[in-house]
């Protein structure tokens, strides 16, 4: 949070707190959600199943791409935050013009890497011959955009992060909204396939960049760029991506696991079960991505009320947080068991690849009215400052049990063994982090219990009993 | 001397800077925050003492990630909770603003807590630092601390290298540099008392 931490945190009705913090984050998260989405409908129906499948491949890749973008992003970001606070404006723009730099380079050496390497890298993503002409059409213009993509995120986080979510929100919903517009303008009135769609996202990409650029050459905005920081400073390097370390890490692990799933999902069920694969990602993702949202509102409620010792509150906001997240996430489960082809029909009309998504969207959602409840909790857990837990507990889902469930149930089960494998690591996952919150829970109960025989811990800012804790 | 003043004190372990802000307090009737400052903090903020605390007394370097097979510092540690009110940044700022708040109301000493560094903007702001020699300060604080020679000094290195990061991590400066203050006394060549004398001479000549 940019903003020092406001009262309210501890006396506001939480609902209302978590509605006002929560909206926000739910909005920006649902609109990153729907550009993806976009993509995979107009490549779906424009140009056809194995175009499906083609995307679906290179996502592990965007994915990474991301990854190292936040490994700048994230950190650099923080460190703003940081220097704004202390109005500390010159090393601020230092920072900035590192982000510049970084995300440059950094692009720069991952896209010509990966264009030289682009055909070993897809096939052991998990292409073939049939879908590779779409992968690569696709991320050859992806990876020759990808300096202008770091850029616009990197610059993006630290737009947040320097006191102006609402302007960061706004570029992130421009290029939702022009990619939709460019996205059927390539693909059909240009007749450029999946290519149309990698120029429409870099071209809506640009444009947002270069409106962020504008406020950032602005010379009465607090941080703007100024030539005379515009060099590499190894200290302030390594500190932004120290600070990204850990994200970044857990990014490229999800990775793997995506290059893992479809590697099993290609052998016993072939491309098109990769498209699949692909379809319900999309699907899923959009609630998920909502969770989150309701995750961001819930951090700095938690975290407030965890340290003012008012465990009610804290209580009252993560149960309030895991019913919205357990409402949200059920549409998702009823939509992919009641009806998962109408919703698949949306990405594709080829029968043979309806059918194969339809069966995996079933699967896949068969866990979720656990999943919320298990996100919440491990995202509890890093909004009481508690990481190790929290890391823990989300690589539990996406990694921990899911990597030896996809090695074991496919050779028993075929097909069926890869899609069972991820209701099943969501359940063990979700009684995991119950069994972490019980013990949690336990604890706070013994300090409210602490907390009521004696009035000294937590003290109420009205009592006079600060003089007694000034002669410590 | 009706004009507001404002001294910030830094000090190595051991030099007796402490010692020197307590007696500047008393004799210049002046109020004095060292760990005060975190109370105020918390009893502004609602949070409880206990985690200003623990912010304030983190060894940067504690190697937490090392399953990650990295060492990252604590506070860089926050990241993962970067939106969490409860990390090290937040944290800092709250006490930030609390100190330039008290700064504003009072004349007052702020021992530590990157006090130059976050009052560099204040009118009437002194900035000191005190060294001593590392036999000097390991005979006091084998003294208070009951410890050996030897020990004290491994408890000064330790000491020293926590506030070293804890410094150039929230001021993108280097503790110590002379640069940051307006003037460093070795108290083991003149005696702490001589310190005070030294201090109030200055503050004396300058707010007069």
């Amino acid at each position: 949070m940019a903003e020092n931490v406001p009262l309210e945190l501890g006396t506001e009705k939480v609902g209302k707190l978590l509605k006002k913090y929560a909206l926000p984050a739910i909005i920006a998260m649902t609109a990153s959600s729907l550009y993806n989405m976009v993509d995979s409908i107009y490549i779906g129906q424009g140009v056809g199943p194995l175009a499906i499948s083609g995307l679906a491949l290179t996502f592990p890749l965007m994915n990474l791409s991301a990854a190292f973008g936040t490994l700048v992003g994230v950190g650099a970001s923080t460190l703003v935050s940081v220097l704004l606070g202390q109005k500390n404006y010159d090393v601020a723009k230092k920072v900035l013009s590192n982000v510049v730099i970084l995300n440059v380079a950094i692009g720069i050496v991952f896209s010509s890497l990966a264009l030289i390497f682009l055909n070993p890298i897809l096939y052991f993503f998990g292409a073939s011959p049939d879908t590779i002409p779409y992968a690569r059409e696709y991320m050859v213009i992806i990876l020759l955009g990808n300096p202008f993509t770091h850029l616009y995120f990197g610059l993006n986080s630290v737009m947040r992060a320097s006191g102006h979510p609402q302007k960061a929100m706004v570029a992130t919903i421009l290029t939702v909204i022009l990619n939709c517009i460019l996205d059927p303008i390539f693909i059909f009135v240009f007749d450029m396939g999946i290519q149309g769609a990698a120029i429409a996202t870099i071209i809506s990409q640009v444009v947002s960049l270069v409106w962020l650029l504008r406020i950032y050459c602005n010379k009465n905005e607090l941080l703007h760029f100024s030539k005379d920081t515009f060099k590499l400073d190894f200290q302030i390097a390594k500190r932004s991506m120290s600070i990204g370390m850990a994200p970044f890490l857990m990014n490229v692990a999800s990775c793997f696991v995506v290059i893992f799933i479809n590697n099993q999902l290609k052998r016993y069920g072939g491309d098109m079960a990769i498209g699949a694969y692909g379809i319900v990602n999309r699907i899923v993702f959009l609630f998920l991505m909502i969770i989150n949202g309701f995750n961001q509102g819930m951090q700095p409620i938690a975290g407030y009320n965890y340290g003012a010792r008012q465990y009610k509150r804290v209580k009252e906001v993560l149960k309030l947080t895991i019913i919205w997240a357990t409402g949200i996430i059920m549409v998702g489960f009823i939509v992919g068991m009641l009806f998962p082809t109408a919703a698949v029909s949306v990405f594709t009309s080829d029968q043979q690849l309806k059918q194969i998504a339809k069966v995996g969207f079933r699967y896949t959602v068969m866990a979720f009215p656990v999943v919320g409840f298990q996100i919440v909790v491990s995202n509890f857990f890093q909004s009481l400052g508690l990481a190790k837990k929290a890391i823990f507990l989300s690589l539990s889902r996406q990694l921990l049990f899911l990597l030896p469930l996809l090695a074991i149930l496919p050779p028993l089960l075929g097909i069926e063994g890869v899609w069972l494998s991820m209701p099943i690591s969501d359940c063990i996952a979700a009684l995991v982090a119950f069994i972490m919150l019980k013990r949690l829970m336990n604890e706070f109960n013994r300090e409210m219990a602490i907390s009521e025989g004696s009035d000294t811990i937590g003290i109420p800012a009205s009592q006079e009993n600060s003089v007694e804790l000034h002669k410590v | 001397m009706d004009r507001k003043y404002l001294i910030t004190i830094g000090r190595q372990v051991g030099s007796g800077g402490l010692e020197t802000a307590h007696k500047l307090s008393e004799q210049l009737g002046i109020k004095m925050y060292d760990k005060e400052l975190l109370y105020e903090v918390s009893k502004q903020s609602g949070i409880c003492p206990e985690l200003f605390v623990k912010n304030d007394e983190k060894s940067a370097k504690q190697r937490i990630f090392t399953f990650f097979g990295i060492g990252t510092s604590a506070q860089e540690n926050d990241l993962l909770s970067a939106d969490s009110s409860l990390n090290g940044a937040t944290l800092f700022k709250m006490q930030s603003e609390v100190m330039r708040d008290i700064a504003s109301k009072e004349s007052c000493i702020f021992v530590g807590r990157c006090a130059d560094y976050v009052l560099r903007d204040m009118p009437d702001c002194h900035h000191f630092y005190i060294t001593a020699d590392l036999e000097f300060r390991a005979k006091r604080i084998a003294a208070s601390n009951g410890l050996s020679l030897a020990e004290a000094k491994r408890f000064i290195e330790q000491g020293d290298r926590k506030r070293a990061d804890y410094y150039n991590y929230y001021t993108f400066k280097k503790w110590g540099d002379a640069s940051s203050y307006d003037l460093c006394i070795d108290s083991s060549k003149i005696g702490v008392d001589n310190v005070v004398e030294i201090i109030k001479y200055y503050i004396n000549t300058i707010t007069k």
